[in-house]
């Protein structure tokens, strides 16, 4: 045990060292610690109260909540949530461990149930931690509200929950550990575990359609559901733990008590059981914890593409399937077609979303919007070609990583860039266009002159801000580096600002002074926003040549 | 001695490892080659412990490891792949937890100090590991690896990422192994490396030994002559030198 403690003491020292010696770091970290400081000293005041009284105002809002329904959502909150984590374990590991450990510490001679007992008790304090701090940061000024105290009982809360997650976890460890490690003679009762997982909503469900249909009473319906005899048998823990969890509002009864020893039983219980398994926990941890290093190394980088491409590894994608998009192009042109392939593949998954989701915006506006000024929704394209242009400098960013295979291409700078910028107008005009079309659809006020001048114009306002903040991205592409990151959208703002000013001038001036038709107006723009792209683009071209892609 | 009998290793329904077997004497280089995906990296962590056979028998100077695993253990050496050392460690705390876990702790700054200065990260030894080069960390887990004193020792591609000097360190160490009679096993791609440090070569493929044996056995068992080289015998054995199947991508 004893290099297991130095190893953990160690590097939590150094990591406040780091933390201390770097103001990069140290300055965001005390900026977050006052933050949660003044939090929890407010939330501490409030629980604590003069002499346990509560000293918050009372909010008559939360008072007229019945505690059955908070109660039934509660419940249902944690048996949900305790059936999905245990379905989980059986195909997928839950036990990450860092790359490191895999490396260096698992080939070692410390014996695995040592290295699991430390992992599973720091997992233990961190989970402890969350849950104190929800109380804290939810519970405590609830309670005030509502005018009650939550000590001494919200300790019981708070270690009734904890008693059902260590529970809930530890199972679903020992069955990740079983499950996945190849008996062949479990394969069958897994099989069979996992469906009664499944089909134990099922049944609490039927039993509250069968309530529904024969009594009537949605919300009665719900509470028969969830109270049906096999639902309330299996996620009786869930029970207690959710009835517990109110403990502030409504008391503990003797029986509460007992049922509060028995859920403690069990994450003992559970604990042990755990560390009697015999089978390598090493070996199910390996899988999950080099996927969980990936995909943390992507978040970090803020590499969507890096995260797209993680997530179809995790997925198992082995194959290009869906549209065959055929070659085209030659030189700068064939980056057109690398571009849209690679696109395409990243994100077929989420064409649904794509499609869906401005459909459900464009509704929701209509519903939202006064009548009177619903033949103004056409602005939101403008919005849509901002936001978008601005979400595409991730893109230009991941793409920068492949500079070092592109620059020595004998392509000129200034069309490498035009086919980026190319690439990113092509998919923003198909999202305005479908957007322009659910206008159409769905807001019949909108049918007008706007909204054709609006769908001609502003993919040529997004073509300018898209070569716009290629020049930003191109002086700051370290995806990493918080800094670059904070400077690279900083000045991508400012410069679709910039961008899009002479358009808004163009407009004003002639709509107004010159009372101009709309139609005018968009045959300027169209030639303000080529001029301006033509602009940046040979400015972005002129910064490519000097870029260094061994530099960061 | 390192011996391993009739290893198998399923992922799920898939073998990755299908009954090899082979042994590493004492005082004996073995060289561990075979295309990707051949199962190399699998045996290597089967014999660390990492993973678990799904049958078979591993002995660890004539320790069942399955039977006495910590034991066992405290007698091997690993240098894994692409090393990711704790981050938050310097790089003395990295070798001390190292000789901690291990319970080699005689002597300890002396040796440390000793294998710093070899593969010179001596000036970086009270740096944070995130501050080193990959280089470097591959460095530090062969200090890692000969820190303790291991009888067998278990070289996933060490050469790879290293600079010709912390490269011929790594070969006067694993000579200077041999001599004091460790077994070592070295998963490699490098044939050259291969054919100039090895006593003995296993050719794996799809979870299975297609050839072992000294470099003489292996151009017999090739039909080739003694001019041949490894990667000529190796071309032959594994047959990669036929065409590649396309994929049916666009």
């Amino acid at each position: 045990m004893k290099p297991l403690i130095y190893l953990e003491l160690r590097q939590l020292v150094n990591s406040i060292k780091n933390t201390v010696r770097s103001p990069k770091r140290l300055i965001p970290m005390v900026l977050i610690a006052a933050w949660i400081g003044t939090w929890l000293v407010q939330s501490l005041l409030l629980l604590v109260g003069e002499a346990g009284r509560p000293t918050g105002p009372r909010l008559e809002v939360l008072a007229q909540v019945p505690i059955e329904t908070v109660e039934l959502v509660v419940f249902i909150f944690l048996s949900v949530g305790s059936a999905l984590v245990v379905y989980g374990a059986f195909s997928s590991g839950l036990m990450v461990f860092s790359i490191a450990q895999i490396d260096f510490l698992f080939p070692t001679p410390i014996s695995r149930r040592k290295v699991l007992c430390v992992k599973l008790v720091k997992d233990y304090l961190k989970y402890g931690l969350w849950i104190v701090f929800f109380f804290l940061f939810v519970g405590s000024p609830v309670c005030s509200g509502l005018g009650v105290s939550m000590m001494p009982d919200g300790l019981a809360s708070i270690a009734a929950v904890l008693a059902l997650v260590l529970t809930v976890l530890n199972l679903a460890h020992t069955i990740n550990i079983v499950f996945t490690f190849g008996y062949e003679r479990l394969r069958q009762a897994g099989a069979l575990i996992k469906a009664a997982i499944v089909l134990v909503p099922v049944s609490g469900a039927a039993w509250g359609l069968y309530h529904y249909l024969r009594f009537g009473g949605g919300f009665a319906s719900v509470v028969s559901a969830v109270e049906s005899p096999v639902t309330g048998a299996v996620f009786a823990p869930a029970r207690w733990a959710g009835r517990l969890f109110l403990a502030p509002l409504t008391g503990i009864t003797p029986e509460q008590w007992g049922q509060f020893g028995l859920l403690w039983l069990m994450a003992v219980g559970s604990f042990v059981l755990l560390l009697s398994r015999k089978e390598n926990v090493y070996e199910p941890a390996l899988g999950v914890s080099v996927r969980f290093a990936q995909r943390r190394a992507a978040m970090r980088s803020r590499d969507f593409t890096d995260f797209r491409v993680t997530a179809l590894r995790e997925k198992g994608t082995r194959r290009a399937s869906g549209v065959r998009i055929p070659p085209f192009g030659r030189g700068a042109t064939a980056f057109l077609w690398k571009n849209l392939v690679l696109r395409y593949r990243l994100y077929r998954g989420q064409l649904a979303l794509m499609v869906v989701i401005p459909l459900v915006i464009v509704v929701a506006l209509n519903r939202a919007m006064p009548a009177e000024i619903k033949q103004n929704a056409p602005i939101v394209l403008a919005y849509i070609v901002w936001a978008l242009s601005l979400a595409a400098q991730a893109e230009i960013r991941a793409d920068l990583k492949y500079a070092d295979i592109v620059k020595p291409m004998p392509i000129r700078a200034w069309k490498l860039i035009l086919a980026q910028v190319g690439s990113s107008a092509l998919y923003l005009t198909g999202g305005v266009a479908l957007f322009s079309g659910y206008l159409w659809l769905a807001v019949p006020d909108a049918r007008g002159e706007m909204l054709v001048v609006g769908a001609l114009g502003t993919p040529f306002l997004g073509l300018a801000n898209l070569a716009a903040v290629t020049i930003p991205s191109l002086l700051y592409p370290d995806t990493r580096d918080p800094t670059q990151n904070y400077l690279c959208g900083l000045f991508s703002f400012l410069l679709t600002l910039v961008a899009s000013g002479p358009t808004v001038v163009a407009a004003v001036v002639m709509l107004v002074v010159f009372k101009t038709s709309a139609y005018a107006v968009l045959a300027a723009a169209c030639v303000i926003n080529i001029l301006i792209a033509v602009a940046a683009i040979a400015a972005g071209g002129a910064v490519f040549r000097r870029f260094d892609p061994t530099s960061n | 001695m390192l011996r391993v009998k009739n290893l198998v290793k399923y992922y799920k329904r898939t073998p990755a490892v299908d009954g090899i077997s082979f042994d590493v004497a004492d005082g004996e280089i073995v060289g561990l080659l075979g295309p990707n995906g051949a199962g190399k990296t699998t045996v290597l962590r089967c014999i660390t412990g990492i993973v678990q056979p799904t049958d078979g028998v591993i002995e660890i100077d004539g320790i069942n490891l399955a039977e006495r695993e910590e034991d066992a253990k405290r007698r091997v050496a690993f240098v894994p792949e692409v090393p990711t050392p704790y981050e938050m460690l310097t790089v003395t705390e990295h070798l001390r937890f190292i000789a901690m876990a291990y319970q080699t702790m005689d002597r300890f700054d002396e040796r440390a100090e000793a294998l710093l200065r070899r593969f010179e990260l001596f000036d970086k030894r009270d740096d944070l590991v995130l501050s080193l080069s990959k280089g470097m960390k591959q460095k530090l887990a062969i200090a890692c690896a000969f820190i303790h004193d291991a009888r067998v020792i278990l070289l996933d591609e060490p050469l790879i990422g290293i600079d010709p000097r912390g490269s011929y360190e790594l070969k006067q160490l694993i000579a200077a192994a041999r001599e004091e009679g460790k077994s070592i096993l070295i998963s490699t791609h490098m044939l050259d490396t291969a054919e100039r440090l090895c006593d003995r070569i296993i050719i794996l493929q799809k979870g299975v030994i297609v050839a072992e044996g000294s470099l003489d056995e292996l151009h017999q068992r090739a039909k080739m002559g003694e001019d041949a080289s490894l990667e000529d015998v190796f071309l032959t054995l594994t047959q990669e030198s036929e065409p590649i199947e396309t994929t049916d991508l666009p």
